[in-house]
């Protein structure tokens, strides 16, 4: 999963970086949209999809000058903190007027907004907090603009050492206010409605990697400076308060999916192992249903459903003056009939963005799920899916819907076009359960049926001999010179000390049933690869590289076998090549066994059983292991001891080997593109 | 009777008689000969110049032409509105509010000493001083009539920069302009304007003269610059020339200074304020994608300009590296007809002006207010050489930035025509409507727009398929096929069966390899797709039904799993195929095809296809992108128009041509236009969009809008298509969609038959209940009554009433209910 994420990231950064006007794929929007809306795949890369959201107003006219952050009041006004002019702008966008314009000698750099939805006994409906890193201030104004109250830095001891730098605000029904402070890593500030220090609401975690943890252990705080390590936590970036108070944040830091917060009344984090796009986020709001919008620095909108669930993305960034492609997005809100409302503070201009059909129907069916109108939810899902047949987030929506209606193989259905095996996996145990409900009894019956079968067969048989000609042939088959030589590996598996003695002896075995047995381990190791049930094959076919698993299987075989002869050799072994072959490839039927039952079991099986599976594979791995062990042990009439130290010389070899072989490999290409590119380079000077 | 030989005889003797006439009639002089005389060059006598420094040039029955030799500033006054326009903005460079400031303490001085009166002092004092004087280039970019950019070598020889002269001089510039215009040929609707410039580069060792002939006639004026007109040692290094940048500019800010009166109390003194005048109402129009109209605002901030390449962005010349990367936003909308175009005020006066030459390298900039200056201006652009990344290394590292060593070589001439009023008199109102029927009558004039008469009933509809694509495999790439030969038959029998019947078609991924690695150069059918049978036998069933089927093929952009690179991909003059990344799976990196492997191509399977029986070709790719080839024997952007055109016409000759986008320069060989945009690129400096495009191609070719599968499929747009005049279309397949997921073709991410059956017939009967009382007539005026209620009027006299807002609107006692509209009158 994490690499899937780091791969989004790369996507997004090739996207944003080196663009160009140029285009060669086809452009498929007539819609007014000027970016894309993308979805995610199975593979957690994004996908294009129908556009989620159009742009709408533009806003140049207002005069704004590094507009960076947006509130919205009850009347759908835009409350705009209009920093560069230090003033706040309130703008109603219906009627395409100022409705007010709030200004205070002590406000200096208004960067965070917030205004208050609803009237309790410590807050007014439409009152709006202004925060102001440069004064050091947090203004509460009335919706009229009288300032009401100013808070400065908190006179607390555990506040004494700290800066009040205030840059984005959040208030509770309680007055409470959740201050994100410039560059504060202890986390969000709380201070009650009189302005006394609350303490740290949450903070940030530092996450280090192997290295890095490595690093800080031996390192003394001088050198890890050098190194430019730093150990302070992220900062958060933006913090907002929905309408039944819940707070939500965002930051700025490499660890991706801690981006977002959703925070309970402690102020720990309610969403975890979600997918987040961006590790520059830099505002958030949620509307009345509960959907999440993100906003991040490089000009990306990303939109979630309110348990973190990814729907899409849409923007941009890059300075070519077009509506909805940011130079720098600062802020985002939604107003009351779901319109996203930007602020661009490198081109100082308001964006709107208009849901689509296909936005509201995906908000509603979401919304019919979480209120458990599920029919009505997979209508509207199955609307989407008309408008993208592509899409995950549809076909999840709908299998959800399904799973929670019992109608569990069309649940199935659309958890398997979703690649989504974890609930896949729980639709399919239902219908394995009701499938042996229904035929358990049948089951039984028919086993005790073939039961007593058998014994009558059995004793009839020896009584009139009527499978005597059956038995001449499957024992004809069996005697075969080959067949022989292919079974004799059970018995290697079951008697491995005597089997091998036989086999050194060249009494039992042979070489082309070596040959063979290592062909049916390749076909039943490709088969356990590339054919396992769809709850247990996380690679698709398309994706195998059907070259590379040949040559690795028979370069790590190979070259076992040889170095095993070479080391055995100087080591008074008494094996030959040959023997040593033989005995390598006859230990392989635990593993054919192993692999194949392992993928048949999972066709029937469900995540929970993935243990059996596992456990499979393991043993007949560890059970082939054992028996090239032996065979070393037997072939070169070797100790325990020695058959350790053959087999751990024998893995040496073979590191050592490989990288010979590889740095050989190297030059040689190196010699290669070397000759290619003076063949290319005259082809194209000279030939043209 | 005279014998056969006697007949003979005697007209071979008649012939040698005639024969030295028609010799000396034909004769071509070297430079051993005596050629005729020059063409006499004659000064404006300085008696002709008034006192603002204007001399009249000419005096037709519309226009009154005048000279501004300080400024090169050429004024037009059209005497049906009054109305003056200039090519600059006519200011005195010498005129800063620093200079002003002097001469009023001075004055002041003057005055307070009793040497002047206050009348005096207000005279000498009291001035509006625009801010533009305030910098040195300032004035003159917005007075001269011609600009132009050279490179010029910095101190590293790696290292070039861009300089630009302006025609009009100051002795503060570095460089050293003489310009000068004069009659030619004693005929006063031509004149010919040189400006020589001298002392340029880093080493101010080079000069460059640029001769452009000024034709005079009731049109307006046309500005000519032949190539071999262009001379100097700078000429390599020349990048662009700039025609009339400040031609219809609107804004501008003041210092205006005032005098005091002493009372007494105070000495006398003086005020500068500065001052912005109101905006004037008007707009550019620009040609981007449909068109856009920017209107003139006073911005608060600096917004981006509008630049546009005309025919697009060629991928070697407009790109520094060899290799680009396609960013995740919708491509811009290219300007695909060489015009542009000014109005002042509502219908009081306008010009549009187009290239009729040289619109391959021309570049269309609009400026708006605050970006530099505070006015907003639009001109066109015509760029001759270009800087670029040039590899040395065999692994493409360290490239050296260069200028290619020629420069374009094409001729320019620029059009200016202007109109005024209403258009209740010529049909031409002073408006975007007005500017597109004047460019559309150029077009029919010069025979490369035609109008028909169509005998059509009902509108069109284009039902594309997406037959197949390649995905990855376990072993090299598996075609997945969406949509047999058969299902197209099916499906288009089933559509007729409901009611439409005038269908046209075309099949992408039709042949091996699918839509992606289909092979441009090879038809080459594979069974699981259709047989070359099958699809014989389909296109005949087809025809006989009036059914219109044809294959879909891109000749432009190719991939090296398709076909091989080597002589069919483009070179940049870096010396690699020029590429672009992009982040589609499974191919990621295209290549563009060289222009002249296009046409081999196109002609070679064209072929095949009319062979086979089909009644139509659908080109894409080709059609609405240009592309300089630097392989050895390369194409230029010129060459490749010529080439494109050559095979079209041919083509055109024998089937009905299907083209997706096609430039101006392919418009005459076009029967259907397929995905014509209706929006804008949308740059935050345009403020409405306007079907301009559609205005000037209406009636002459079919137009049909991109795929309503993709976000264009609700009333707002089916409305938009009934304003536009586009027919509309859909692009399907048999199976569902996701058969596809792992191919280029994901992003059509909804095709599948059953799902827009519905839908088809919905999008189609809606337009068709408008568009169909319209087929053959003239779209002749279109007007905005109020936000979102539009007011289309064609010639037969039908009035199609539109309805995009939420609330029904009554429009002289005719109600249009909210989001719809109304047919009135008319056949």
């Amino acid at each position: 999963m994490r690499l899937f994420k780091k791969i989004m990231i790369l996507m997004m950064l090739s996207i944003v970086l080196g663009m160009t006007a140029l285009s060669i794929s086809p452009s498929l929007n007539a819609s007014s949209s000027t970016t894309y809306t993308y979805a995610l795949n199975d593979d957690y890369k994004y996908v294009r999809t129908q556009d989620a959201y159009l742009p709408g107003q533009t806003i140049t006219f207002l005069g704004l000058n590094k507009p960076t952050d947006i509130a919205i009041n009850t009347n759908n006004h835009l409350i705009i903190a209009d920093s560069g002019n230090a003033r706040v702008v309130v703008y109603n966008p219906t009627t395409k007027t100022i409705v007010r314009e709030i200004k205070h000698a002590q406000m200096l750099n208004p960067i965070g907004v917030f205004t208050v939805m609803e009237t309790s006994t410590y807050v007014n409906e439409g009152d709006i907090y202004v925060a102001d890193p440069t004064s050091g201030f947090v203004f509460r104004f009335d919706q009229m603009g009288v300032l009401l109250e100013q808070f400065g830095k908190p006179d607390s001891i555990m506040y004494e050492v700290l800066a009040f730098q205030p840059e984005k605000i959040a208030v509770d029904k309680a007055g409470i206010m959740y201050i994100v402070s410039k560059g504060s890593s202890d986390g969000i500030v709380q201070l009650s409605n009189t302005g006394a220090f609350l303490g740290f609401f949450s903070s940030n975690k530092v996450t280090l990697n192997w290295r890095q943890q490595f690093q800080q252990f031996i390192y003394s705080d001088e050198q890890l400076s050098n190194l430019g390590m730093n150990f302070t936590p992220p900062v958060f970036t933006s913090v907002f308060i929905d309408r039944v108070g819940i707070v939500y944040s965002t930051s700025s830091s490499q660890r991706v999916n801690a981006n977002m917060k959703k925070h309970n009344t402690q102020g720990n984090n309610m969403l975890s192992d979600i997918f987040l796009s961006s590790s520059k986020l830099g505002d958030v709001f949620v509307d009345q249903g509960g959907i999440i919008y993100t906003s991040d620095q490089t000009g990306w909108i990303d939109v979630y459903t309110n348990d973190g669930e990814f729907i899409y993305t849409f923007g941009g960034s890059y300075d070519f003056g077009i509506a909805g492609i940011f130079k720098a997005l600062s802020a985002i809100a939604v107003d009351n009939n779901g319109h996203i409302w930007t602020a661009d503070s490198g081109n100082s201009y308001l964006q709107s963005f208009v849901p689509t059909d296909y936005a509201n129907m995906i908000y509603q069916a979401i919304d019919d799920y979480n209120e458990t109108r599920y029919l009505s939810s997979i209508e509207i899902w199955s609307e989407v899916l008309k408008l993208n047949q592509l899409s995950i987030l549809a076909h999840n929506g709908i299998g959800k819907n399904y799973l929670q209606t019992e109608q569990y193989d069309l649940a199935a259905y659309h958890f398997k076009i979703a690649g989504n095996r974890e609930l896949y996996s729980e639709a399919f145990w239902e219908l394995r359960n009701i499938w042996l409900q229904q035929n358990l009894l049948p089951m039984i019956g028919l086993a005790v049926f073939a039961l007593i079968a058998t014994v009558v067969i059995k004793a009839t048989d020896r009584k009139y001999r009527y499978l005597t000609g059956a038995r001449n042939v499957v024992s004809k088959i069996r005697n075969t010179r080959i067949i022989d030589d292919i079974l004799f590996m059970k018995k290697v598996s079951s008697k491995p000390g005597d089997s091998f003695y036989y086999l050194r002896k060249n009494s039992k075995g042979s070489y082309l049933g070596a040959i063979l047995i290592l062909v049916i381990t390749f076909l039943s190791y490709l088969l356990f690869v590339a054919g396992k049930g769809f709850i247990f094959q996380f690679v698709d076919l398309k994706d195998l590289d059907l070259g590379s698993i040949i040559l690795g299987f028979i370069a790590i075989i190979g070259l076992f076998i040889i170095c095993s002869y070479l080391v055995t050799s100087i080591q008074d072994g008494e094996g030959t090549l040959g023997q040593i072959f033989k005995g390598v490839a006859y230990s392989f039927y635990p593993f054919i066994i192993a692999s194949i039952s392992s993928t048949l079991i999972s066709y029937v099986a469900t995540s929970n059983e993935l243990f059996l599976l596992n456990t499979i594979m393991v043993v007949g791995a560890a059970w082939t292991l054992l028996l090239i062990f032996i065979s070393v042990a037997e072939i070169q009439n070797y100790t325990f001891g020695e058959t350790i130290k053959s087999i751990l010389l024998t893995f040496m070899f073979v590191i050592v080997i490989l990288l010979v072989f590889s740095f050989v490999q190297m030059t040689i290409r190196q010699v290669f593109v070397f000759f290619e590119e003076i063949i290319k380079e005259v082809w194209r000077n000279v030939i043209g | 009777m005279l014998s056969v030989k006697k007949w003979l005889i005697g007209i071979a003797l008649l012939f040698a008689t005639i024969t030295p006439i028609i010799i000396h009639a034909a004769y071509i002089t070297t430079g051993r000969d005596t050629d005729v005389n020059p063409e006499v060059l004659t000064e404006i006598p300085i008696t002709d110049f008034d006192a603002s420094g204007y001399a009249l040039l000419q005096e037709n029955s519309v226009y009154r032409f005048y000279w501004q030799e300080a400024r090169d500033v050429l004024a037009i006054y059209d005497k049906r509105n009054g109305y003056t326009w200039k090519t600059g903005l006519d200011v005195d460079p010498e005129i800063t509010r620093t200079s002003q400031n002097t001469v009023c303490r001075n004055a002041k001085n003057d005055y307070n000493d009793g040497e002047i009166t206050f009348g005096e002092f207000q005279d000498i004092c009291e001035l509006s001083v625009d801010t533009i004087t305030g910098t040195t280039t300032g004035p003159l970019q917005a007075n001269s009539l011609i600009y132009f950019e050279y490179f010029s070598k910095g101190a590293s020889d790696s290292i070039w920069s861009s300089n630009t002269v302006y025609s009009s001089y100051r002795k503060t510039a570095l460089y050293r302009v003489t310009s000068r215009l004069l009659k030619v040929g004693n005929d006063s609707n031509h004149w010919r304007f040189t400006v020589s410039a001298s002392a340029l580069g880093v080493k101010k060792d080079l000069d460059l003269e640029i001769i452009a002939d000024l034709y005079l006639s009731t049109n307006g004026f046309q500005l000519e610059i032949l190539n071999e007109n262009l001379s100097g040692t700078a000429l390599p290094f020349l990048s662009s020339i700039g025609v009339a940048n400040y031609m219809g500019a609107a804004g501008g800010a003041k210092n205006v200074f005032k005098a005091i009166e002493s009372d007494g109390l105070f000495e006398g003194d003086y005020t500068i304020t500065p001052f912005q005048p109101p905006m004037i109402g008007g707009y550019a129009f620009v040609p981007d994608g449909p068109g856009a109209l920017i209107r003139f605002r006073d911005n608060s901030v600096s917004l981006s300009r509008y630049d546009a390449y005309v025919y697009g962005r060629d991928p070697n010349q407009n790109e520094q590296n060899y290799r680009t990367t396609a960013g995740g936003f919708v491509p811009f909308k290219k300007a695909s007809i060489p015009v542009y175009g000014i109005a002042h005020g509502n219908n009081q006066a306008a010009f549009v002006a187009y290239a009729s030459k040289g619109a391959e390298h021309m570049q269309i900039i609009s400026i708006p207010e605050e970006n530099i200056y505070k006015y907003n201006s639009t001109h066109a652009k015509f760029n001759y050489n270009f800087n670029f990344n040039k590899l040395y290394t065999l692994d493409g590292d360290d490239p050296v930035p260069s200028i290619y060593p020629d420069i374009n070589h094409f001729d320019v001439i620029m059009n200016y025509e202007f109109l005024s009023g209403d258009g209740s008199t010529d049909g031409y109102p002073a408006n975007y409507v007005g500017m597109a029927k004047k460019y559309r009558d150029h077009l029919i004039e010069i025979e490369e727009l035609t109008e028909k008469t169509s005998v059509m009933e009902n509108i069109g509809i284009r039902l594309d398929f997406l037959m197949a694509d390649s995905e990855n495999s376990i072993v090299g790439t598996k075609t997945m096929v969406a949509t047999r030969a058969n299902d197209v038959l099916t499906i288009l029998q089933d559509v007729q069966s409901k009611g439409i019947t005038n269908i046209s078609s075309g099949m992408l991924g039709w042949g091996s390899g699918g839509l992606t690695l289909g092979d441009p150069s090879k038809t080459r059918f594979i069974n699981s797709i259709g047989s070359k049978t099958e699809f014989k036998r389909i296109l005949k069933d087809l025809d006989e039904m009036g059914i219109d089927l044809s294959f879909y093929q891109d000749y432009y952009s190719i991939n090296d799993m398709q076909i091989s690179l080597y002589r069919n991909a483009s070179r940049h003059p870096a010396g690699w195929y020029s590429r672009i990344l992009t982040n589609n799976e499974m191919v990621s990196v295209f290549y563009y095809a060289r222009p002249i492997k296009s046409v081999e191509w196109l002609n070679k399977q064209a072929t095949t296809f009319l062979k086979m029986g089909a009644p139509s070709l659908t080109v894409a790719g080709m059609t609405s992108s240009l592309v300089t080839d630097y392989t050895l024997q390369g194409t230029s952007r010129t060459q490749a128009i010529e080439l494109y055109r050559q095979s079209l016409a041919n083509l055109s000759s024998q089937t009905t041509l299907n083209l997706t986008k096609p430039n101006e320069f392919l418009f005459k060989y076009t029967d259907r236009y397929l995905q014509m945009d209706v929006f804008t690129t949308q740059y935050l400096i345009q403020t409405d969009t306007v079907p301009f495009l559609q205005l000037i191609l209406q009636n002459t070719m079919e137009m049909y809008a991109i795929y309503a599968n993709f976000s264009f499929y609700t009333m707002h747009d089916i409305l938009r298509m009934v304003d536009y005049n586009l027919y509309p279309s859909f692009i399907l397949t048999k199976n569902p969609s996701y058969v596809l997921t792992d191919t280029n073709s994901s992003i059509y991410y909804s095709t599948e038959y059953e799902l827009y059956q519905e839908l088809i017939l919905e999008i189609y009967h809606s337009v068709n209940g408008a568009l169909k009382q319209v087929i053959g007539s003239e779209w002749i005026n279109r007007e905005v009554l109020a936000s979102g209620v539009i007011r289309n009027t064609y010639a037969n006299g039908t009035i199609i009433l539109i309805n995009y807002g939420d609330e029904p609107v009554t429009v002289n006692s005719t109600m249009v209910p909210s989001e719809s509209y109304v047919v009135l009158g008319g056949n």
